[in-house]
């Protein structure tokens, strides 16, 4: 890739960076010369919009909402505040005080709340901006209680940013630069981790993503915005004072997202300047003036669901044409997967006695199997036999309470799903677990991306969006329109998965998990609700791929299908094994037939 | 007399976008059932959906035992006994599988509770499993046992009309032919039956009728005993 191809592939990928930053520029000059819009205005905007960046990579992206970043923006300001006041220590390194406290506390908050369900998730930030708030305002020998500080001077940097227009300047460059992190972090491998995260956590696992992980140091970075943020807002304004951090401005700033369009970060551009423009044009209303804003509010929310720039976008892809890639059809991809397994003559995948219960219903009892490489294993039984919850115990997303699963020598049984999909088996599901916040080439791509560690190495590398990640996307997503063409689904590709019809969605469901590249896939279920010649296609995309080398375990209720593709089938019944062996016996089956063919 | 379920020139798009239905019109009549079948896409999961009102029409009108029903709420429909078994069981998992029975009654709310125990008796005989689970939560059944609750909750309402979209989804080949057999005593009971269904053979082979969809519209239409031995079935039907 020579420099011209990069830059102008650069400028493709993030046309909407520059496209909302430039028509911004443009809207908001003359208003600033016509004196509708108050340099204040633009430059605690600006400040704002730093917060707000953070808050819709952790909602917009990962499906979190914090209502403790106004605590995080707190300790940001106050950092600078009472280190200058106490100590004489200039407000730069004020600021990277408070980011340093800022780590801390989050990664603490975060080991903490990210277990929790979503709404509890909520509340236990909300404890701590409520806490954080209480602090500020009682603990005066430090922050000078409801008193608050002041006499902050503003940074020198290079010369000294004492007017508006300069610290506006250096607001707005932060801002700018922060706002490129995070868009190049929300449009690479981990902006498709967390949207994953978002609609599934459990399926994001098993395609080899750390949740936990990615989670907590996406939270810590967030909160480092709010931190950051609320460092320059007490060196913009030279003082601190409780009621700056108080839970009206955390609604202030939810509304910035959720008004400005949560999820696509330029939104908050939108939020904020119109948020902060309020008081303006409501403010001859005086008590009036919240009721005006409530019920304003109300009406965009009711009306722009997705907030200003969510129905910007709609109408943007309502009007683009859709892509058609007729006759675009990539040469097949299938890898040889013999050559990557251990030449060993041991079985691959080797269940011994497991055992699960749920609360008194013991679902699995004493199961014991195994699959050898390349390997094509059925897995029937009557509904209710334990067959899904087998298949959970393999992939990690349960774990046995008793008996071993053996991948080679590796037990996998205390692993969690992503480890599990990192040493190479993937699943799909019985009920398809598609991220309903990709579209169907994004879904794929999180299996061809193997993932994410969710690692803060990692998450630096994709915001800086290093040569190697964008080439790494582009081969990903060249790809991926290969195994849609497998499936013929290539017309699909662009489209949302709500778009795509249920039988088909399993599929797509195959070819995640099959980008990945494993080397044992546990199929629940794929070809139900396919009709017959749908699963002629995709009973000759799995001998492809066992002709490849990779092994499976099939769970199928249509007999026919099992009984032609399989090599061996294992039958179980309430818990237990009550068959395995070659099709043929299996048919002949006294046991099975009574239990389940009928 | 009219039929009891017609449908006239349908038409359905989702949003502003293209149709994905259009000159859908078909007529089912007591004591009959019709298969629908078609390939993935063909649009019979939205002809189910915007029969039983999900979906809004964008043409066309659907008279249910005489009336025009094309703009009543879903709600009224199922009251008047228009009953749906979406795709993809949709149970209330939080509650138990007694639970979603007696919700699944919700429009006889006026009847007696024996009543109601009755006909959830009937459903517990057909499908033994259901009893022996009443008191567990729905969303801790396997799949098949889901999809039987989810045309047993259907029953429940003593449907007029019943429309099933895959039934034998995710389900053990025996429990299959129970499932089969059911819908078949519906229609012989004497109400009309709307099957979405991708395994043609059995449907087939059930039905009284049945229409073909390819991309949004009727391409073929005729009684099941012909279908079944129409040559250019399998082409048509597959999309090819």
């Amino acid at each position: 890739m020579t420099l011209s191809q990069a830059v102008a592939y650069l400028a493709r990928r993030n046309a909407r960076f520059f496209f909302a930053l430039l028509a911004y520029a443009f809207a908001i000059t003359p208003l600033y010369f016509l004196r509708v819009v108050h340099s204040d205005v633009i430059v605690t905007s600006a400040i704002f919009f730093v917060v707000v960046l953070g808050l819709d990579l952790l909602y917009g992206c990962a499906g979190m909402l914090s209502f403790g970043h106004i605590g995080f923006f707190a300790v940001g300001a106050y950092s600078v505040a009472v280190l200058f006041t106490r100590f004489a220590i200039s407000p730069l390194l004020g600021a990277l005080a408070g980011t340093l406290i800022t780590i801390a506390l989050s990664y603490a908050l975060g080991r903490v709340c990210l277990r929790l369900a979503p709404s509890y998730f909520m509340l236990g930030t909300l404890a701590f901006g409520i806490m954080t708030h209480s602090a500020i305002t009682v603990w005066y020998s430090v922050t000078g209680g409801d008193g608050g500080l002041g006499g902050i001077p503003r940074p020198i940097i290079g010369c000294s940013l004492d007017t508006d227009l300069t610290f506006g300047a250096f607001a707005a460059a932060c801002a700018i630069v922060l706002f490129w992190l995070t868009y190049s972090l929300s449009r690479s491998r981990i902006g498709r981790a967390l949207r994953a995260i978002r609609g599934d956590a459990v399926a994001a696992s098993c395609l080899g993503i750390h949740v936990d992980r990615l989670k907590t140091n996406t939270f810590v970075i967030s909160a480092c915005y709010a931190s950051f943020g609320g460092s320059l807002f007490a060196m913009y304004n030279g003082a601190v004072h409780p009621d700056s951090f108080s839970l009206g401005t955390l609604l202030d700033l939810l509304l910035m997202m959720f008004f400005g369009g949560e999820g696509t970060l330029w939104g908050g551009l939108l939020g904020t300047t119109i948020i902060r423009q309020l008081p303006d044009i409501f403010g001859g209303l005086h008590g009036g003036q919240v009721l005006f804003e409530g019920i304003f509010f109300c009406l965009v929310i009711f009306v722009l669901p997705r907030g200003i720039a969510g129905a910007v976008e709609d109408a943007v892809k309502r009007l683009a044409s859709p892509r058609t890639k007729a006759g675009v059809r990539a040469a097949s991809n299938i890898p040889p997967i013999a050559a990557r397994l251990q030449p060993e003559q041991a079985p691959l995948l080797q269940v011994e006695n497991v055992a699960r219960n749920f609360g008194g219903v013991r679902a699995i009892d004493g199961v014991s199997f195994a699959i050898h490489r390349g390997q094509i294993k059925g897995l029937i039984g009557p509904n209710g036999a334990g067959k899904s919850t087998l298949l959970n115990l393999i992939s990690g997303v349960l774990a046995p309470d008793d008996g071993c699963i053996l991948l080679y020598a590796t037990e996998l049984s205390r692993l969690r799903p992503d480890q599990i999909a990192k040493l190479g088996i993937q699943r799909t599901f019985q009920h398809e677990r598609l991220f309903p916040h990709l579209s169907i080439e994004e879904n794929i791509m999180v299996g061809e991306e193997h993932g994410a560690d969710g690692s803060l190495s990692e998450l630096l590398e994709c915001a800086l969006g290093s040569r190697r990640t964008l080439t790494a996307e582009r081969a990903a997503r060249a790809k991926t329109q290969a195994w849609l063409c497998d499936l013929q689904l290539e017309a699909y590709a662009g489209a949302t998965t709500e778009s795509v019809p249920q039988g088909l969605r399993k599929l797509v469901e195959l070819a995640r998990a099959c980008a990945a590249q494993p080397f044992l896939l546990l199929l629940d279920e794929s070809v139900a609700g396919l009709n017959d010649v749908e699963k002629q296609a995709v009973k000759g995309f799995i001998k492809k791929l066992h002709a490849a080398g990779l092994a499976f375990l099939i769970i199928e209720h249509d007999i026919d299908f099992v009984m032609e593709l399989c090599e061996e089938i294992c039958v179980i019944s309430f818990g237990r094994t009550i068959a395995d062996g070659p099709p043929a016996d299996i048919r002949k089956n006294d046991a099975v037939i009574a239990a389940y063919l009928g | 007399m009219q039929v009891f379920l017609q449908v006239d020139n349908l038409e359905v798009s989702y949003g502003t976008g293209a149709a994905v239905i259009r000159n859908i019109s078909f007529a089912v009549d007591r004591n009959e059932m019709l298969a629908v079948l078609g390939a993935n896409g063909a649009g019979k999961s939205t002809l189910l959906r915007a029969i039983s009102g999900i979906l809004p029409l964008k043409a066309g009108r659907i008279l249910l035992d005489g009336a025009d029903v094309s703009r009543w709420s879903p709600n009224k429909r199922v009251e008047l006994g228009l009953i749906h078994v979406p795709e993809g069981r949709q149970m209330l998992g939080g509650l138990t599988v007694a639970e979603n029975l007696l919700l699944g009654a919700y429009t006889r709310r006026r009847e007696r509770r024996s009543a109601l125990e009755e006909t959830a008796d009937e459903i517990y005989q057909l499908f033994p499993i259901l009893k022996e689970r009443r008191q567990q939560l729905a969303g801790s059944l396997s799949g098949g046992q889901q999809q039987m609750l989810a045309l047993g909750r259907a029953l429940m309402a003593k449907p007029r009309v019943l429309m099933c979209d895959e039934p034998s989804l995710g389900v053990a080949p025996k429990i299959t032919d129970e499932i089969f057999a059911v819908i078949g005593a519906m229609r012989d009971r004497g109400i009309p039956v709307l099957l979405v269904e991708q395994n043609a053979k059995k449907a087939l082979a059930l039905a009284d009728r049945g229409i073909i969809i390819k991309r949004g519209e009727i391409i073929l239409a005729g009684p099941a005993s012909e279908l079944r031995v129409n040559r250019n079935l399998s082409a048509s039907y597959l999309g090819v």
